[in-house]
Order: C-alpha cells, then sequence, then structure tokens
C-alpha cells in the first residue's frame, strides 16, 4: 500500500483561523499572581510527559549509531529538525520491577507495578507526581493529566499511596479548566462550597480518631492512609481557594466547538496545543499525556486494522507498514509541539522548550512480543545537553542493566528536586549533562 | 494446596502478622529430607536449581522457618503429582512413599500453623460497586442508572478481588470524589424547597426526529412519511454517533428526575420483504430488527465522541410489518434525555440506500453532472434541459427505498409517576416536610448514622455532627446547606467507609453487626437490611439456624444477583473484559451484537442457576447446557436461538463447549483481544479453576517475538522456548492446560485454523493435543475437562477458597488450610451443591473470624 501524506496539520489552521499564538497576553494577565513567571530569576522549569500505550516498533525507533552521528529511524525521522534538541535513550527499562506486557505498561513513569508498591517507600509513585510535590504550591494545578484515547489499566500518573489518576480526556473540559473563568456568583459559590468541604474533612477526623482507638495494629496503616488523605485534600482545597481569586490568564487561542468530535489525528495536536498554553501561562508546570487508542473511523487514518491488532505485527510487512503509519503521526505532532515551544521566548531569555523537559516514549518496548524491556524513550529540552543517542550498557549474563528510573531521577533533579533516590534508581543516569 | 503466596502472607510478609521466632511443634521427621535428597536433589541443588529451586539449605535445617516455604511447594508438586517428572534416568517414589511424606508434610505445617497467631482481615473500605450499592439502599439512588462515582479510580485487586483490605488503596484525590460523590446523592434523594413535581407527557410526533424526506444515501436515515405519520430510521449501532433525540429534549431534557413510562409504537419495514438482491444489499438481517430505547444523563451523552452517560433501558424486538405498541419505564435524573435507535442496524445508510436507489429505483437517481457526462459517453443524447427536467422531477429516496428500517409512529413520554410528595426516600431521611428549617436535626442525624454504620452509634458519636449543623445554621447557612453538610460527613466517615472489625487482638471473633455487614457484603455487594440488623440485634445471629435462615433469606432476594455478577467477575477474572477490547475491524460482532455483556450474563446465570438449583460445584467444568440469547448463541453457532432474552439451552456435543472453560466471557478475558496464548490460557487454567498459581517467569527471559510471515504456530514458538531448560521447567507445567483452549479465538468463538495475515482460517490446523509433566496426554476441550474433573478435589477447593476470600476480605492462610479442605471434601458429596457450599462458608470459623 502506499504511504499516506502527512495528516493535516490542524495547528496551521488555527493559527492562522485564530491569530498567532505566540503573542499571548499571558505575561500581563499572570502578572501580581502568586507565583506567575515574572522575572528571569524566576522563570520556572517544567515536565511534560507524554506515553502511549503499544509503543513504537523498536527497529524504526532506536537508530542503529550512537553517539551524535546518527542516523534517524523511520519512525522518528520527522524530528530531524530538532536533532540538537534531544536525546534518543536506549536500552533502559525498570528491570523486573514492571515486566507484565500491557500489564506492565502502568509502571512508565514509575518502575514499579502497582501491586508491587508495598515494598517501596513512596509506593508506584510516578515521575510527575513526585514533580508536583514539588512545584505543587506555585501554580492553579500541582498538574495536569490530560488523556488523548485512554485505556483504565494504562494510567501514566500515580499517586504515592498507589492510586491511579486518571486522565482528562474531553479538550472542552481542558481548556475550561485552564482558561475559562468561572462567573462571579460561581467563585462566591466555590467558596462556599470549599468551606463547607474542609468543615466535613475536620468531622471526619474525630470520626477517624475515635476509630484509631478501636482496630488493631495491622489496620492503623490503612487508616493512616484515610488521615494522609484528608490532610491532603485539605491542602489541595486550600490552594485552589487561594487560586479562587486570582483571575484565570486570559488567551487567544479557540478551541474548536467540535474539537471532541474530531478524530484522532487531529485531536492529538490539540492536546499539545493546550499543554504548551498552560505552561506559558504558568498555570501548572507537570503534565502528563496519555495517548492510548485511536478511537473511531481509525483515527481518520487510512488504515485497514486495527492499532492493537497491528502491534502484533508478527513481523508482517503490511502490518508494519499500517502501523508506522500510526507511530508517526505520534511522532509528527510530538515534534510539531517541539517547535511551538521553541519559537516562545520566556523571562529568562530562554525559549519555554529549553525551560521544559519532555519525555516521550511508552511503558511498552516491543509490542509485538509483549516485551516490556529496552524502553522507547526520547528525552527533549529542559537545558539538558542534546543531539545524542545513548545506548546504555546491558549485560544480561551479569545481569547488569542501567535502570530507567536514574533517567527519572536527573530530570527531578533538574526540575529543582534535593533527592538522590527515585524509586527504582541506582544513580543519576551517565552521559545525560546539562547544557 | 495452596501456591507459595499464602505462606508468605502467614509468614507476616504480607498482612501484619506476628510470627513465633522459633518453630515449636514436634520437628519434621527425618523421612522427608530423606526422600528430598533421593528424588528432588538430582536437579534441584545449588549446581543445576532447575526452575530456580535449591534445596540444600533445606536439607542445612529441614524444621527451620527458612524451609517451610519449600515444604509447602513440595507437597503442592506432589499433590499435583508434577514432580518428579516423567523423564528417562528419574527415578521415582513408590506412591506409600509419596503418600507418608504428604502426610508428614502436612501434619508439620499445620503443627506450625496453629502456632502462628491467627489471620487476620485488614481493615477494609467499600469497593466502588459496593459503595454504589450502599448508596442505592441507603438514601434510595439510583447509581445503577446514574453512577456519581465514574471518575473513581479503578479498585486496585488482590489476584482480582477488591474485597482484600490488603491491597486497597485510598487517595486525597479518592477522597475529594467520595465528598463529590455523597452530595450528589443526597442531592439526588433530598428534596428540600421543590415542590412536587409536574407529571408532564410529551406526545413526540414523527416530525420532531426529522423534518423531511430522504433524498438520497445518507449517513444518518431518519426519512419523515409524506404525511407526516411516521418517521423511518435506517441507520444505527450500539454505540451511536447518531442517535435519534426527539428534538423536545434535545436542548434540556426532563425538568424533574422520578420515573418516567415511555411509550413506543413501531414496526420494522423491509427486513423479509425488501426484494432487493441481498448481496447487493449486504446487510446482515438474520436478527429482527432491534429498537434501543436509552436515556442520556444529560444532553453531554448525546455527543458523537462519547457514549458515557447514556443508559440502555430496554431493547425492543420489533415485529416485521406489524405496528405494535411497547412501553417501558425508567428512572431518569433531571435533564435525562430519552432517545432511540436501531441498535443492530448498519451503523451508516449511506452506501446501501445509495446502491439500492442507483439499481432499482431510477426515478429517485439524481443526474449529478458526473453522471451526464458517463451517460453521454455511453452514447446517449440528452440536453442540459432534460436534465433539468428530470432532476426536478426526481422522487425522494426514501419514498421508493424498500430496505430495512425501523418505522416510528409515535413515542409519548410521561412522567414522573411518582404519586408521594415528598418522595419515600426524602422521608425516611428527614421526615414529610421539604422544609429544611422543619428538620429534627438530632433524629435525622441519629437515623441515617445507625443505618450507614450499620450498627447502633452512641450520642457521643454524633454529638460533633449535631453541633455542626446546628452552628452552621447559626451562623447563618441554609438549614439545607448544613444538614447535607452533615450528612456528606456520615457518609465519608471512616465509619461509613470502612468495615470496622474491631481489633483482632482483643476479639479475634466478629460480633454480630460486624458478622451482619460481612454477610450483606459477601451476598448483596451491599449493606445489611433492617431484618438482618434486627437478627443482629438480638444477639441471634451467629446461632447456627437463624445464620442459615438469614443466608437462605439473602440469597433468595434479588439483591443476590451482585454475588453473581461481583464473585465472578473476581473469580474468573473477568475484570479484565473490555481492558484490552477486541478490535472492530478484527471483530466487529463483538461491538455489534453487544457481545461483551451477554458474555457476562451468561457466566452470571450459569452460577445464579448452580446456586439456586444447589447443583454441584463440579457443573461449573462440565455444565453441558449454558445461558444464551441469540447473539451469543449465534456466536456460538446455534441456529435456533431467537430474540435478546437469555435462556437455559442444552449444549450440543458438536458445539464443543460446556462449563465455563467453554465461556466466551473467560475466552475473552484470557485472551488479548488480538490473539490467544496457551500460555495465557494455562496460567488461567492454573489460578482460576485448580488454584494452583504458577511461580512467576524467572529473571531476565526474553518474552518470545511471535513471527507470523511463516506458518510457525504459537505451539511450534512455544516448543522452541521450552527447549531451553530454564523455561521448560514451568512451561511444561502451564501451557498443557492451555493448548486445549486453542480451539477458541480471542473472543472464544470455535476454530479449526489459525488466521494469517488477518484472514480467519487461512493459517494452519490447531492442535489442542497436551501432555501434563506426569506423562497424562489429552486433546481438546473434552479431554481437558477429564484431566480437570480428575482432579476434582483442586478445583472444590479452589472454589471455596476464592468465596473465602472474596466475603471476608483477606487471603487464607495456612492455618485456615484445614478447615477449607474439609469445606471443599464435603463440598464434593453426593447431593450437596453450591448452596450448600456457601452456607459451610458463612458458617465456618474462617469467616466468624477478624
Amino acid at each position: 500500500m502506499n504511504l499516506p501524506s502527512p495528516p493535516l496539520n490542524r495547528r496551521h489552521f488555527l493559527r492562522t483561523a485564530g491569530g498567532t499564538m505566540m503573542s499571548l497576553p499571558f505575561l500581563e494577565a499572570m502578572s501580581g499572581s502568586a507565583g506567575a513567571a515574572t522575572s528571569a530569576e524566576k522563570t520556572p522549569i517544567r515536565m511534560v510527559c507524554i506515553g502511549n500505550n503499544f509503543g513504537y516498533v523498536p527497529h524504526l525507533f532506536f537508530p542503529k549509531e550512537t553517539g551524535s552521528e546518527y542516523v534517524l529511524p523511520s519512525q522518528i525521522e520527522v524530528l530531524e529538525r530538532h536533532r540538537n534538541e534531544f536525546t534518543i535513550l536506549s536500552q533502559l527499562d525498570h528491570g523486573q520491577e514492571a515486566v507484565g506486557g500491557h500489564g506492565g505498561v502502568h509502571a512508565f513513569l514509575s518502575g514499579i507495578l502497582s501491586k508491587n508498591s508495598k515494598g517501596f517507600a513512596e509506593g508506584n509513585i510516578t515521575i510527575d507526581q513526585k514533580a508536583a510535590e514539588h512545584s505543587r504550591v506555585e501554580t492553579r494545578y500541582p498538574s495536569l493529566q490530560m488523556g488523548c484515547g485512554t485505556s483504565v489499566g494504562n494510567r501514566l500518573s500515580w499517586t504515592a499511596s498507589g492510586a491511579a489518576i486518571p486522565p482528562v480526556e474531553n479538550l472542552t473540559t481542558l481548556f475550561s479548566l485552564l482558561f475559562q473563568e468561572p462567573d462571579s456568583k460561581d467563585i462566591g459559590l466555590l467558596q462556599q462550597a470549599h468551606a463547607r468541604q474542609k468543615s466535613i474533612l475536620d468531622l471526619v477526623k474525630t470520626d477517624a480518631d475515635r476509630l484509631k482507638r478501636q482496630i488493631g495494629k495491622a489496620d492503623q496503616e490503612k487508616l493512616d492512609q484515610y488521615f494522609t488523605s484528608v490532610r491532603d485534600l485539605e491542602k489541595r482545597l486550600s490552594q485552589s481557594e487561594a487560586w479562587l481569586d486570582h483571575p484565570k490568564p486570559g488567551v487567544d487561542f479557540q478551541l474548536p466547538a467540535e474539537a471532541d468530535d474530531f478524530d484522532f489525528v487531529e485531536r492529538l495536536p490539540l492536546y499539545y496545543d493546550l499543554i504548551t498554553l498552560a505552561l506559558q501561562t504558568d498555570s501548572t508546570r507537570v503534565i502528563t499525556l496519555e495517548v492510548s487508542g485511536i478511537g473511531k473511523n481509525s483515527g481518520g487514518l487510512p488504515l485497514t486494522k486495527g492499532y492493537h491488532q497491528l502491534t502484533h505485527h508478527g513481523k508482517v510487512a503490511s502490518y508494519v507498514e499500517e502501523l508506522s503509519i500510526i507511530e508517526k503521526v505520534h511522532t509528527a505532532a510530538f515534534a510539531d509541539f517541539l517547535d511551538t515551544l521553541r519559537s516562545i521566548e520566556e523571562p529568562n531569555g530562554k525559549s519555554l522548550l529549553d525551560n521544559t523537559m519532555t519525555l516521550f516514549g511508552s511503558g511498552m518496548g516491543n509490542a509485538s512480543s509483549h516485551s516490556n524491556k529496552d524502553l522507547p524513550l526520547i528525552l527533549a529540552g529542559g537545558g539538558f545537553k542534546h543531539g545524542q543517542h545513548l545506548r546504555f550498557e546491558k549485560d544480561k549474563s551479569r545481569g547488569t542493566q542501567t535502570m530507567a528510573c536514574n533517567l527519572y531521577l536527573s530530570m527531578l533533579q533538574r526540575f529543582g528536586m534535593e533527592i538522590d533516590q527515585f524509586n527504582t534508581s541506582t544513580g543519576t543516569l551517565t552521559g545525560l549533562e546539562l547544557a | 494446596m495452596k501456591g507459595s503466596f499464602s505462606f508468605l502472607l502467614a509468614l507476616g510478609m504480607g498482612g501484619g502478622m506476628v510470627f513465633a521466632e522459633t518453630p515449636s511443634a514436634e520437628p519434621l521427621d527425618s523421612l522427608v529430607p530423606k526422600f528430598v535428597e533421593s528424588y528432588c536433589l538430582e536437579c534441584h541443588d545449588d549446581l543445576t536449581t532447575k526452575g530456580d529451586r535449591d534445596f540444600l539449605p533445606f536439607l542445612d535445617d529441614p524444621s527451620g522457618v527458612d524451609s517451610f516455604l519449600a515444604l509447602e511447594e513440595i507437597l503442592d508438586v506432589l499433590n499435583l503429582g508434577e514432580m518428579p517428572p516423567e523423564k528417562d534416568g528419574v527415578t521415582h517414589p513408590s506412591d506409600e512413599e509419596k503418600r507418608s511424606v504428604i502426610t508428614e508434610i502436612t501434619r508439620f505445617l499445620t503443627a506450625e500453623a496453629a502456632s502462628l497467631a491467627p489471620n487476620e482481615t485488614i481493615l477494609r473500605r467499600l469497593t466502588r460497586y459496593e459503595y454504589n450499592n450502599t448508596m442505592r439502599d441507603l438514601l434510595g439512588v439510583h447509581p445503577e442508572v446514574y453512577d456519581a462515582t465514574t471518575a473513581f479510580p479503578v479498585d486496585e485487586s488482590k489476584h482480582g478481588f477488591a474485597t482484600v483490605g490488603e491491597t486497597q488503596v485510598l487517595s486525597e484525590y479518592q477522597m475529594g470524589l467520595y465528598l463529590e460523590s455523597a452530595r450528589n446523592y443526597l442531592d439526588q434523594a433530598l428534596v428540600f424547597g421543590l415542590q412536587k413535581p409536574v407529571r408532564n407527557r410529551y406526545e413526540i410526533k414523527p416530525t420532531e426526529f426529522s423534518s423531511g424526506p430522504v433524498y438520497r444515501g445518507q449517513v444518518a436515515y431518519r426519512a419523515l412519511a409524506k404525511d407526516e405519520s411516521h418517521v423511518d430510521i435506517g441507520h444505527g449501532e450500539p454505540a451511536d454517533r447518531r442517535p435519534n433525540v426527539p428534538r423536545s429534549f434535545q436542548k434540556n431534557g426532563v425538568p424533574a428526575a422520578g420515573t418516567y413510562r415511555i411509550t413506543l409504537k413501531a414496526e420494522a419495514k423491509g427486513r423479509l420483504d425488501h426484494g432487493y438482491d441481498p448481496d447487493l444489499l449486504g446487510l446482515d438481517l438474520a436478527q429482527p430488527l432491534k429498537l434501543g430505547v436509552w436515556f442520556g444523563d444529560s444532553t453531554r451523552a448525546l455527543e458523537k465522541s462519547t457514549t458515557r452517560g447514556r443508559n440502555l433501558i430496554e431493547v425492543i424486538e420489533l415485529a416485521d410489518n406489524e405496528a405494535e405498541t411497547y412501553t417501558v419505564t425508567t428512572w431518569m435524573p433531571k435533564g435525562g434525555v430519552p432517545f432511540i435507535n436501531w441498535i443492530n442496524g448498519p451503523g451508516a445508510s449511506k452506501r446501501h440506500v445509495r446502491v439500492m436507489i442507483e439499481n432499482y429505483h431510477p426515478e429517485s437517481t439524481v443526474w449529478t453532472p458526473t453522471r451526464v457526462d458517463m451517460m453521454r459517453e455511453q452514447g446517449r443524447k440528452i440536453s442540459d434541459e432534460e436534465v433539468a427536467q428530470h432532476n426536478a422531477s426526481v422522487v425522494p429516496a426514501s419514498y421508493v427505498y424498500r430496505g430495512p428500517r425501523i418505522r416510528l409512529y409515535e413515542m409519548v413520554v410521561e412522567g414522573p409517576l411518582e404519586e408521594e410528595w415528598p418522595p419515600v426516600n426524602h422521608r425516611e431521611l428527614v421526615g414529610d416536610s421539604t422544609d429544611a428549617s422543619q428538620v429534627d436535626v438530632p433524629a435525622a442525624i441519629r437515623k441515617l448514622a445507625t443505618r450507614a454504620y450499620r450498627r447502633p452509634v452512641a450520642e457521643d458519636e454524633i454529638a460533633h455532627l449535631v453541633e455542626y449543623v446546628k452552628d452552621s445554621i447559626g451562623s447563618g447557612t441554609s438549614p439545607e446547606e448544613a444538614i447535607k453538610s452533615g450528612f456528606s460527613a456520615i457518609l465519608t466517615s471512616p465509619f461509613f467507609l470502612f468495615l470496622n472489625e474491631g481489633n483482632a487482638d482483643r476479639r479475634p471473633k466478629l460480633d454480630d453487626y460486624q458478622l451482619a455487614s460481612r454477610l450483606s457484603y459477601f451476598l448483596w455487594s451491599s449493606m445489611p437490611d433492617e431484618e438482618l440488623l434486627a437478627a443482629a440485634a438480638s444477639g441471634e445471629l451467629r446461632r447456627k439456624q437463624v445464620l442459615r435462615g438469614q443466608v437462605n433469606r439473602m440469597l433468595a432476594d434479588p439483591k443476590a444477583d451482585a454475588l453473581a455478577k461481583n464473585f465472578t467477575t473476581a473469580w474468573l477474572r473477568l475484570d479484565k473484559l473490555g481492558s484490552m477490547p477486541p478490535g472492530t475491524k478484527q471483530f466487529p460482532t463483538y461491538l455489534k451484537r453487544r457481545l461483551e455483556d451477554a458474555m457476562r450474563t451468561e457466566t452470571r446465570m450459569l452460577f445464579s442457576h448452580i446456586l439456586r438449583e444447589n447443583r454441584p460445584v463440579l457443573e461449573f467444568i462440565d455444565a453441558d447446557y449454558t445461558f444464551v440469547n441469540d447473539s451469543l448463541g449465534e456466536h456460538y453457532g446455534f441456529t435456533d436461538v431467537v430474540g435478546e432474552h437469555f435462556r437455559k439451552v442444552a449444549m450440543p456435543a458438536e458445539l464443543h463447549r460446556s462449563g465455563i472453560l467453554g465461556h466466551a466471557s473467560v475466552l475473552t478475558a484470557s485472551a488479548n483481544g488480538v490473539e490467544t496464548s496457551p500460555v495465557v490460557r494455562g496460567i488461567w487454567v492454573l489460578e482460576s479453576v485448580l488454584g494452583t498459581p504458577p511461580s512467576p517467569p524467572p529473571p531476565d527471559v526474553d518474552p518470545i517475538e511471535p513471527d507470523t510471515r511463516g506458518t510457525t504456530t504459537i505451539r511450534e514458538q512455544l516448543a522452541k522456548h521450552r527447549k531451553v531448560a530454564a523455561c521448560n521447567d514451568c512451561h511444561a507445567k502451564i501451557d498443557p492446560w492451555g493448548f486445549a483452549l486453542e480451539i477458541y479465538d480471542p473472543i472464544g468463538g470455535l476454530r479449526t485454523h489459525y488466521e494469517k495475515n488477518g484472514n480467519p482460517g487461512q493459517g494452519p490446523e490447531i492442535d489442542a493435543s497436551a501432555e501434563l509433566p506426569n506423562g497424562d496426554r489429552f486433546e481438546g476441550e473434552t479431554g481437558l475437562k477429564e484431566v480437570i474433573l480428575e482432579r476434582k478435589h483442586l478445583v472444590a477447593r479452589n472454589l471455596t477458597e476464592k468465596l473465602l476470600i472474596y466475603g471476608t476480605g483477606r487471603e487464607p492462610g495456612f492455618q485456615d488450610n484445614e478447615e477449607i479442605e474439609r469445606m471443599a471434601k464435603r463440598s464434593l458429596e453426593e447431593d450437596r451443591g453450591l448452596h450448600d457450599l456457601i452456607l459451610d462458608v458463612v458458617s465456618s470459623r474462617i469467616f466468624h473470624s477478624r
């Protein structure tokens, strides 16, 4: 079959139709509000993690050569123009802690399966939630979870108490969370609701104290989780209460009215648009985007088989060809996203790309064999030294390998956290340096 | 016997157990280490370590605590007859020797177990479904059609069991959702300040669905009759992108919550008498045309990109060419939007309507410029005037089209039908007035707390709530808000969300109220009703006759459907159903025929049947009957099952299916939606049917990367895999159980050949033969059933144990083995069935202990 021409780039259309995105008046809108990025010193560092559910065909994703003189294979060829703005990382994964085929994908950002989380200090907390702990009070939303075609079994974001956070899929909802000002009457009602909820939490704490005296030792851990949940919720309520007084940033961006009815190929770039706007307006500093399925109508792509079916290609050429169409939509949208980030200058004189580390990849290493080994990973921006393909040592006979959590630890340190351990990390990632 | 897991748990590594430092039982007799030395050590020493097992440390200290795990494993493989393997050069013990070793290990471990502190249930909270059912019974709301918990994270489960306290998690995120959903349900249940809603009668005319005829093939076919007497609907599917919504409800939905009656006058047209070439029409019309009657919980549920918030009220099979009146009744929330669709329709109507018009109805064929060019090329002389004349006189397609479509004459929506005001829920909760300032606050709080906490409450337990509500009202909060906040606190209290079973150190046995809750969450997945609480209050519940009486009563209640639904989901891992749904391209019937729901229903109905009729538990394996509707029947190869409703049918031998091993639910859940794997299904048999889970894969094995370009079957690939010694140790025990099930495709359809490059049946032939490690050979599903039934004690044991996990919220430890064995053994006696087993389970020491 013939490969299709690249899909319609919705954003180009939006740009011209909706004015230029670059001239957003966000600085004005945000000035004076708490935590806004108003000066060079204060320009924050952000983190975006994008995960899909089926990975990428390994030999079409990882270059043969390492170092800086590598040839981009077909699935990531579109990133050529960003060559010096990202690093390809190969032979990284989560070792034995996170295997299970489709059931292992949810450990992508934590390195730990939810069912194995008990033995770890912070359960199977994911890198984004760890980062959000650090930046949570600075922004309206400690973190945002978006999803473009999601799957219940493959959540990207997990809390320290082992609960998955479902992403918001609806673009209209996301837009309104970020930019739509509730009317003043609603703000008043919301304030009252928050106050009431806090009183309710006070009341149930009294009950929990009483229950604590009635239960055995083994139960205390469960009740502690209850107490922690209540306290954390109080914090969240206080934070959103504080933000109710601050107007949401205005943006010169129009979400197409029918956006949520668009096919996958048109919808995917819109999530990236909202990510850009959310970062640019400092509405949050931590975002995950889950892309699991392509939805109805073959996602608007010329496919004869389903996405999942295609990933079980068994090396059949026609399957791999069709699968490549989908995988290239992923990487093309990502490349466009990097373009946009690069084009936005921030108060510290750097681009939004430099101020945002973006991890692009999957908890699935090779869907055809259901392997969670050798995860596809690309790290872009964030002020790291890029332009290379780093292949990490892996020696099966000696059982040595580099944990993907080492990468996450490096990212978290770059995010400003003074920690020397993240889940299964054994250190920071050797070879990944700051620019 | 149990796998290694439970013993670790008993040792305190999983469950916070207190563990005796020094073994206190009579030491293990030397016959066991001697046996291990003679028959096991050759392969399982520090050099060979087959299967990752090295028994040298065990031999150093056979009675030591570090040896318990090894002993339990040895017991497992001896009981299963797996070891020593049937291989050349392997010495085998006599049956006599095996028996005495089994007896001695069992004695030793049982004695050791007795010295362990009892296993206990970790404080567990309500699962999502339990929470919803409890809200239904507590507040009289309708979570089954209007679910306020859709944003809840999926409950973490232990091997499928979400009730296990140890595994459950709670987060700030979920806490926030508890607050929101409590408020949401209270807003539904309480009608403060509201007038009795007027009962409306909406007579919806055909013009509300369509404004005119259809001219040519369109994606959505909604055609108004010339005289506006009916509308024809010629498109549709279960997840409809173009549902048919009456115009009166498109903006706002119904103005008040309540029960509504929907009356429809409709018929099926053109299914059998369309007179077209069926191949040209290309539609599957074997089933009657079915009218789906739905409501969306708001207008948002009707957006094209979603099916969330849509509730299917009923599916009506329409009579062909005979207009009949059908009535359905449903509860709808305020803003609910009733709508209809042709649920087993062709999706879009564009292609086939266009083709029929072109081939059969020249008078309706528009002469487009392209067509005119074509006609002229073919030599027809047509002037532009003739073209214009023809096009001006074109008859709308829908006036001549004879293809299949649903004809609707009228739709009447009437409600709310409730006569009482305020509604009974409101009165139960706060009394007869809709004026919140009239509510007796202390009484209302006491009443709700008593029911919500499932036990009597002391005044000082609710004092802070009463005080809060009163203070709030005093300081200017509206009484309605204050009461709802106080109620929300009850519904978010740990006394409500958790099943408080006290402190095992002080009281290892449950008290009457705790037992009542455990019973009702076991059998109903919901709170105890008044009668059960009364039995608890009388202090009689623990008496055998009273307990049995309550259980019999509860199982006869429709609420016991929850057991069939939630227990089979956990036991058979049907939670996996729908997590990797089969693709619509590869398996179109899965969605179109709504097979997933049908599959669940079949399994649920088999369970209910075996329970209700008190049939032997082994019928789960060999039932020669099942429950199907038309779609599932068709899937299985029945040709004579007509209609939506499920009915019991005998399973003919040629359909090669019996018991749960032939249920499409199980076969779909144990595949991944694209292809099958004997490994996954083998593990499923070992875990869910025999209760002997295999050990997890050794570290760092590479998964098999399929290469389907050639003709290699999964069996050949696995054979290669098994050549690697490290893999063979486990796969020789796993794969055979799955091979026989290869005769079923990823959605449980029968097949004789694999697919090749997406073409079903074009690949290699299925080989359904297998050989177990002990040399037993069998073939196909009948063979598999036989070897499973030879291990019927394992089947019964597993079911007993799974019922206990589900009912108690904990995994049994080794110290529970003896009692479980006893119940399992008893369940296999003549004349005993599932109902008896459940009675035994709820009467057991395990069920009554924390």
